[in-house]
């Protein structure tokens, strides 16, 4: 029981910390609607308005004392309405994101935001005739949310029936819900009473207007999805990773699929508000894909997703309540794009230097490896052939010198690299030098030598007899591929040349001599 | 509505773009980059308001220098993420493409409040104002000139590389093993994708470009297999779409609004969204009616199939 409970500790934290941020959100909305002078984002917005001139002249300023702690204290209601709604819009987003980029679906997310558009001019004008009030907030986004879930279904379907590929399918329906709505647009600005500026924030969104009326649907449906994809885990991964296994095993893959978008739908829709429709997408993607960096196992991935997202989302609106020229949702994007080139740089998984570091590691044992082959070469070169291949033999091995010469000779080095492989291998006790040029190997370098010319000239014969491979040809091909076959392989290679090797340790090279 | 010298321009202008949009749209489409259009139509908003902040101007070279810029950034940067870091092209293109915009955002706030540059200019160009602008006045309008030469050079570059793109789109491996560089190409295809994009949007609207980047292609490609008949088609349809988009957007909204408020108030509409809107409509009926890829063909293919009197398939009550 402990040790499943350990094994499933990100769930525990991601469910504790949405558990923190639930409880927030509902101690807000429980206390009522809030007092908007008593914000410091709605003064700075007052105060904006009043001393316009005055903005005008310094567009940038950095906050008092006094602002900073009021920020950082959350003293003020609204302040920590919008903290909360979009920390935890973060959190989802990135956990459902993840689910989104592996079932390379990721620019969906932005044909459905798109497609929104429609829905909301739709709404926008039904509600002008209706009661002659445009900017019911609840009845837009239910607008939107129809056409988004149209585009969504037609993204998904169009590649089944007409053969064009996704990304195809993703440009069509964007630019024909899209370019519905900046008809019906048009058309809003020719209606005489509307006053099209609740539309505007929800293209550009803007979170400093957030009130706990929105905040309550954020969590409402922050909880929903949240819920959904610690519910259907399993699923969703087992459909992001082998859709076709899903299917077999009997699991309803399409209706699973369309589940998971009408996810992606939904929090596209409650992120209209806060980051606009234009950025919302950046919120689902970017944290899933920095979390790629970090981590393999699923669980891990969706955890620091949600930890990316939700830290994105907080610092930027802590930095646009201090500063309040900054737009909100741009700087939790480009804080996520912070994130991202972070992950992209120092991802401990897959992170470039992560990947450089293990990619140099390897090179420099390959090199080592190639260099003690071809010391031993040389040593079966200078002697008598079968004298030096018996095990009883190793002791005169240690005994004999080697010009490093001949070594180079073998390998198609730069004199700098050689040198350079040479001093590794003493500093790594591999070989000791005698004078200037030349060296004797020492126990353990014997035996690394030996293990892998043995290992070298199986493979030859491997390749000659059963891969029809010209035996002048062998040798590079072989420097290809024994560094990254498995000892297993080697084994079953062993068994296949016994007859060949008999009481022969290390076979004979198969092929002539290969020179600088 | 009455049809004026204007709307002929209107509709020259927008199949001049649309036919210029639609032939990177093709090898877009062949080579599965079709979201790229829509991302550099964001992805240069930082390029533009830097180079504003360099020049100090509205001067149109330095915002076009400036976009095309960014544009080609958002191809490498986006090919670069999708290499280096192992990502999904489409998420890497996402990534990118969000990123620049935010920043383009951001700099709009912070760097050039005083002056105005409204990101909805940026985004929605109008092409009846652009065209407006000149006609009336006895002159050539520039719109319509800059998509010209766009397409000249755009059918060159098609005519000209059409054997190197053909083998590059279709089979990179190969196009590699025959010592072509489809990589080059590949960038090749993306930096006049950015020119062509940056030309077009800054006087019709982003919208109609990445509708005409897209969707003409889409068309195209289902109503042939062949690749130079396919920019044929594209090209055809491109046109089509500029003439009943303008067409509708002057008459179909205006007329259903009109008879559902009872008045006279709604006129033409953003004929970008309609041209778009247009574009779709075009690829939904070559979707129904192509002759060998259209769902009613396949059906009645299918029909037929199942009614042949030796179809071997059909089951036969075994003889006994």
């Amino acid at each position: 029981m402990a040790a499943f409970a350990l094994r499933r500790l990100p769930f525990w934290l991601l469910i504790l910390l949405s558990a923190v941020a639930v409880f927030g959100v509902s101690k807000q909305v429980l206390a009522g609607e809030g007092h908007p002078h008593d914000s410091a984002i709605s003064q700075t917005q007052a105060s904006e308005q009043s001393g316009a001139h005055a903005r005008k002249a310094t567009s940038f300023a950095w906050p008092d004392w006094e602002k900073v702690k009021r920020v950082i204290s959350f003293r003020d209601h609204n302040t920590r309405v919008v903290f909360s709604g979009l920390t935890l819009l973060g959190i989802v987003s990135g956990i459902t994101g993840t689910f989104l980029l592996l079932r390379k679906r990721s620019l969906l997310s932005d044909s459905v935001s798109h497609a929104t558009l429609p829905g909301l001019a739709i709404a926008f004008i039904a509600l002008e005739l209706i009661s002659g009030k445009g900017d019911s907030l609840n009845w837009l986004l239910i607008g939107g949310a129809i056409t988004g879930f149209l585009a969504m279904l037609a993204v998904i379907y169009l590649p089944k029936i007409s053969g064009i590929k996704s990304d195809a399918s993703l440009a069509l329906s964007l630019t024909f819900f899209y370019g519905i709505g900046v008809v019906l647009l048009s058309v809003i600005q020719m209606l005489p009473t509307a006053n099209a500026s609740g539309l505007e924030y929800l293209i550009y969104g803007n979170a400093a207007t957030l009130t706990s009326t929105d905040v309550q649907l954020i969590l409402a449906i922050c909880i929903v999805c949240l819920v959904a994809c610690i519910l259907f885990f399993k699923e969703f991964s087992l459909l992001c990773f082998d859709s076709g296994y899903a299917k077999a095993n009997g699991f309803p893959a399409n209706k699973l699929d369309i589940f998971l978008m009408t996810l992606i739908v939904l929090i596209s829709i409650v992120g209209l508000q806060a980051v606009g429709l234009l950025l919302i997408m950046a919120l689902l993607i970017t944290p899933a894909v920095s979390a790629r960096f970090w981590a393999k196992r699923m669980g891990r991935v969706t955890f620091i997703a949600g930890l990316i997202g939700g830290t994105s989302a907080f610092i930027g609106v802590l930095m646009s309540s201090l500063f309040p020229r900054l737009p909100a949702g741009a700087i939790v994007v480009l804080t996520a794009t912070l994130f991202f080139i972070l992950s992209l740089t120092f991802g401990s998984y897959r992170g470039l230097l992560s990947r450089w570091f293990l990619k140099r590691r390897a090179m420099k044992r390959i090199e080592m490896n190639q260099f003690l082959r071809s010391t031993f070469d040389v040593l079966e070169g200078d002697q008598n052939d079968c004298m030096f291949i018996e095990n009883e033999r190793i002791g005169a091995l240690m005994k004999t010198p080697i010009v490093a010469d001949k070594v180079w000779n073998r390998r198609s080095w730069s004199r700098a690299k050689f040198a350079k492989v040479l001093g590794r291998a003493v500093s790594e006790n591999w070989i000791r030098l005698i004078d200037d040029g030349t060296f004797i190997l020492t126990e353990d370098g014997v035996a690394r030598a030996r293990h892998h010319a043995r290992q070298h000239r199986l493979w030859e014969l491997y390749l000659i007899k059963y891969a029809d491979v010209a035996p002048s040809q062998v040798h590079h091909d072989v420097e290809r591929i024994e560094e990254v076959a498995a000892p297993e392989v080697v084994r079953e290679i062993e068994d296949i040349f016994q007859n060949e090797i008999k009481s022969r340790v290390i076979p004979v090279e198969p092929h002539p001599q290969i020179t600088q | 509505m009455e049809w004026t010298s204007i709307d002929t321009w209107i509709v020259i202008t927008g199949a001049m773009v649309a036919m210029a949009c639609s032939i990177p749209g093709v090898f877009l489409l062949l080579s599965k980059q079709s979201m790229f259009g829509h991302g550099i139509v964001h992805s240069v908003l930082p390029g533009i308001i830097i180079a504003f902040l360099i020049t100090h101007s509205r001067d149109l070279t330095a915002v076009l220098i400036g976009a095309t810029i960014a544009a080609v950034l958002t191809g490498i940067l986006t090919q670069w993420v999708h290499r280096l870091g192992q990502v999904e092209e489409g998420a890497s293109l996402g990534v990118v493409f969000t990123s620049l915009f935010a920043l383009g955002l951001l700099l709009i706030r912070v760097a050039v409040d005083t002056v105005h540059i409204d990101p909805d200019c940026v985004l929605f160009g109008l092409l009846e104002t652009s065209v407006v602008d000149a006609v009336p006045f006895g002159e050539f309008p520039r719109v319509t000139r800059d998509a010209s030469i766009t397409l000249a050079i755009n059918l060159l570059l098609a005519g000209v590389f059409f054997k190197e793109l053909r083998i590059a789109t279709f089979d990179p491996g190969l196009a590699k093993a025959l010592g072509f560089r489809p990589a080059l190409i590949n960038y090749g295809i993306m930096i006049t994708t950015a020119v062509t994009a940056v030309l077009a949007f800054e006087s019709v609207g982003s919208i109609l470009v990445i509708a005409m980047m897209i969707a003409p292609a889409a068309t195209a490609f289902l109503l042939t297999n062949r690749l130079g008949i396919m920019l044929v088609f594209s090209l055809v349809s491109a046109c089509l779409t500029a003439l009943t988009g303008h067409v509708f957007s002057i008459t179909v909204p205006a007329s259903v609004f009109n008879a559902i408020l009872g008045s006279e108030m709604i006129q033409s509409t953003n004929i970008a969204g309609g041209m778009s809107v247009m574009a779709g409509v075009w690829f939904l009926l070559a979707l129904a009616f192509s002759p060998q890829k259209g769902l009613f063909a396949k059906w009645w293919n299918l029909r037929k199939l199942g009614k042949e009197p030796d179809n071997p398939f059909e089951q036969t009550p075994a003889a006994h």
